[in-house]
């Protein structure tokens, strides 16, 4: 940490932050994680570790994109986990055994080709267009959510663009198909009828 | 991936680049007057550019869209973020955290903001406040009651020697460490924290092992498939440098480090013993309309072959690879160059299609060298051998050189055969198709093992001539140097196209000149960092390793920021999102070799490393 850390200023400025920002970053890892129970845990987590690391704030002006930073990392960290748990054999659904009516109700939300599409692009990509768009960061702000710099936050959201374009085309070509295909299957069944 | 040879307009692809780049900032913030009116006077001479932007706007509003219906998050979630609070201030005042973490008196007053929290929350709540009155009732019992200093002697007198923390988003770092049997595990660590500044006094990297693996032998390159389900090894035989590749699945993560060395894996299973092969060049050429098609793979020239791990499958044998095996993006393909065991040729170009068995030779002319992947393709380079005396004689490259051995070549296939080897080699590189076998050269000459950023616009080569390594199994940089420049000006063209046209993009820019024998460059999944080992002399036994970081708009590198300049690395490093770690050479300050870690935000930088331990190797 770069500042000192004051356990009573911490308390209440979690407090005050948690106020001010828990819908939002809740928002936020909902749609990185598509996982509604466990964007909960980890809006919890975040703020956790904003309590610990409040000694590295240095302006409380900054503290909305610092904050965005701690449940970025938290997301990136929960994905790549992710990512090793898939090194052993799947056996089953790690967080119960029956989706929760949450779950079911955040699919059916999730469900449309946009976010379809930004679930096929990269992690770091899909947080800055949500960081960008939805959360309405500054390109400072959203330099330092990411841990990058202005620049390379800039060339992050360009390519996230880039790959939101690509993804959506593609959305947008298989529903296409997917209804050519519907449309063959009724004048088959409709030929048949007669 | 866009790859830059795509050429869409009149125009050069550049000025869409930065046209897209433009508006996709435009849409972040206000930018430059200058860079304004260029935007709208491409876009008003550009049609296709304007409905690329209208796209692109429409994408945007989709998106904004999202603002109307935020998910609402569970009422109780303060209840819980407060347990947990207090959690952590339990743990620390057992000691489990560093000491500055004290309670949290402020959290449960009465007059703090979250009085009108829902009845289920406040219930929650106060089942907390009476867990957490137990723990202070019971701490006080067993705990002397200690002086409370004003907190900003707390925060003084609470932080501990180690260097103060940077909080960093860095991705994962794994690495193979030898066990006491013999088998290898796999290790990984989060990093998440690192020391800015000096090393010492920062506390180790915390591991975690994933899971143990025998691995057959001794490796001397692995690499994961992005699925992370299989690790290719390759592995040295105990009696000298003949190598053999085999494709292991992953095994079943173990939850803890086992101190304990796992017990001997079961028998080896039989292995093919093809009967020695005095000429492996005898293998089948594959021309760029035939598929590659398995063929027996030239034979161990060692006695016996090394016991294979259970589930694994032996791909090649009876070879040497030449830097490293490398998976394609999408995990369907294995590229790299290899030359017999028995030295009778140099290099050449190997892919293996996960799922099959064997890898299959897709070069014959000997001098050929997997340089990287470019999305789905094969970027790989190839030596025209200049002998002093017959240098016209050199073959101008073809597409259809890959599979045909140029006249000097097979005139004089190995330096080494020669009584008087050629003294230097024109390289030239070329972008492959696994599937197809197609080729698409690349215009500029003197090329060698480039690597391109993963958005497809910087490019990092050796250009200049190259050299018989000392051993005469290979090629080595002679006069040159690394520059670091535009991928579209080298000029890669299909073969359908006309003469390439690369725009103007400006100087490349120079990042290493020889002396260099080896080196080995990657980008960061952004291409904003650059990783860059070299080797100066075949005979050293490591090399340097630096970071650079790169402008993709400009091609540049920003000279004011070097957070690594040229530190003492063993070979094969890996660069992820957020961080770079290799392995130091044994013998640091007396010391065996440690992963070493480098992790940024933004352009701040820390380090961190492990224990030292013997054999230690990164994986990418």
């Amino acid at each position: 940490m770069t500042g000192t850390w004051d356990r009573d200023a911490a308390a209440v400025f979690v407090e005050g932050l948690f106020a001010r920002h828990h819908a939002e970053i809740y928002a936020y890892l909902v749609r990185m994680l598509r996982d509604p129970e466990l964007a909960a845990d980890l809006t919890q987590d975040a703020f956790v570790k904003a309590y610990r690391a409040h000694g590295s704030l240095e302006k409380d002006e900054n503290a909305r994109a610092w904050l965005y930073q701690i449940a970025h990392r938290v997301a990136l960290d929960e994905l790549r986990r992710r990512r090793i748990i898939r090194m052993v054999p799947w056996t089953g659904e790690s967080r119960g055994a029956a989706p929760s009516a949450e779950r079911l109700a955040m699919d059916v939300r999730l469900s449309g080709p946009l976010e379809r599409a930004m679930a096929r692009i990269p992690e770091r990509q899909r947080a800055a267009l949500l960081l960008a768009e939805v959360h309405d960061l500054t390109g400072l702000e959203l330099a330092a959510a990411l841990g990058v710099s202005h620049v390379a936050a800039r060339a992050i959201l360009t390519r996230a663009r880039e790959s939101l374009r690509r993804a959506l085309a593609q959305e947008q070509d298989a529903e296409r198909s997917a209804e050519s295909e519907r449309e063959r299957e009724f004048g088959h069944e409709t030929g048949r009828g007669r | 991936m866009t790859l830059p040879f795509r050429r869409r307009h009149h125009d050069a692809e550049g000025s869409h680049d930065r046209a897209r780049a433009l508006w996709s900032v435009a849409m972040l913030e206000p930018i430059e007057p200058t860079d304004d009116e260029w935007l709208q006077r491409h876009l008003d001479a550009c049609a296709e550019c304007r409905l690329d932007h209208e796209r692109y706007v429409a994408d945007r509003e989709l998106l904004r869209s999202l603002r109307s219906d935020l998910p609402q998050p569970p009422r109780d979630l303060w209840a819980r973020t407060a347990a947990e609070l207090e959690r952590e201030s339990a743990r620390a005042a057992r000691g489990g955290l560093p000491s500055a973490l004290p309670g949290l008196p402020a959290l449960a007053r009465a007059g703090g903001p979250f009085r009108r929290v829902p009845v289920g929350a406040a219930s929650g709540l106060l089942v907390v406040l009476v867990v957490v009155a137990a723990a202070l009732v019971s701490r006080q019992n067993v705990i002397p009651p200690l002086e409370t200093p004003p907190a900003s002697e707390v925060a003084v007198g609470s932080v501990e020697p180690a260097p103060t923390q940077l909080l960093v988003t860095a991705a994962d770092v794994f690495w193979l460490r030898p066990r006491l049997d013999g088998s290898y595990e796999v290790v990984s660590a989060a990093v998440d924290q690192v020391c800015p500044g000096e090393r010492a006094g920062c506390p180790e990297l915390e591991q975690s092992v994933e899971a143990p693996i025998n691995l057959g032998g001794r490796p001397i390159g692995v690499a994961v498939s992005p699925t992370r389900d299989e690790i290719v090894v390759v592995s040295a035989s105990e009696q000298g440098q003949s190598a053999r590749i085999v494709v292991i699945p992953v095994p079943r993560a173990t939850p803890a480090a086992s101190p304990t060395p796992v017990a001997p894996e079961s028998p080896p299973t039989d292995q093919p013993t093809e009967p020695p092969t005095p000429e492996p060049t005898s293998t089948p050429v594959v021309s760029p309309s035939e598929a590659p098609t398995p063929i027996v793979t030239p034979a161990p020239t060692e006695p016996g072959p090394e016991p294979t791990p259970e589930g694994a499958i032996e791909i090649a044998s009876g070879i040497v690879v030449v830097g490293d095996a490398v998976y394609s993006p999408n995990g369907e393909w294995l590229a790299f160059s290899a030359y017999p065991s028995d030295l009778s040729t140099g290099p050449d170009l190997y892919l293996w299609r996960a799922g099959t068995s064997t890898a299959v030779p897709v070069s014959s002319d000997h001098h050929t060298y997997f340089s990287s992947w470019l999305g789905d393709q094969v970027l790989a380079s190839r030596v025209e051998v200049e002998a002093p005396e017959d240098v016209a004689a050199s073959a101008e490259p073809t597409a259809a050189a890959l599979d045909e051995p140029s006249p000097a070549s097979s005139a004089d296939p190995l330096p080494s055969a020669s009584p008087e080897p050629p003294v230097e080699g024109r390289p030239m590189s070329f972008l492959l198709d696994p599937e197809t076998l197609a080729i698409t050269d690349l215009a500029e000459p003197d090329v060698w093992l480039p690597v391109v950023d993963p958005a497809g616009r910087l490019v990092v080569y050796w250009s200049g001539s190259v050299t018989p390594t000392s051993d005469g199994t290979g090629w080595q940089p002679a006069v040159g140097k690394i520059l670091l420049g535009r991928w579209s000006g080298l000029g890669a063209v299909p073969a359908e196209s006309e003469a390439p046209t690369a725009e103007p993009s400006g100087e490349p820019v120079v990042l290493a000149e020889a002396p260099i024998a080896a080196f080995d460059a990657r980008f960061d999944p952004d291409g904003l960092y650059l990783g860059l080992w070299t080797l100066e002399q075949t005979a050293d036994d490591h090399g340097r390793l630096q970071l650079l970081v790169v402008d993709p708009e400009s091609g540049t590198v920003d000279e004011t920021v070097q957070p690594l300049q040229g530190v003492p690395a063993l070979r094969g490093f890996s660069i992820k999102e957020g961080r770079l770690a290799w392995v130091t050479p044994p013998g640091q300050d007396g010391r065996q070799s440690s992963v070493a870690v480098l992790a940024w935000k933004g352009h701040e930088f820390g380090h961190v490393e492990t224990i030292p331990a013997p054999e230690l190797r990164v994986l990418r």
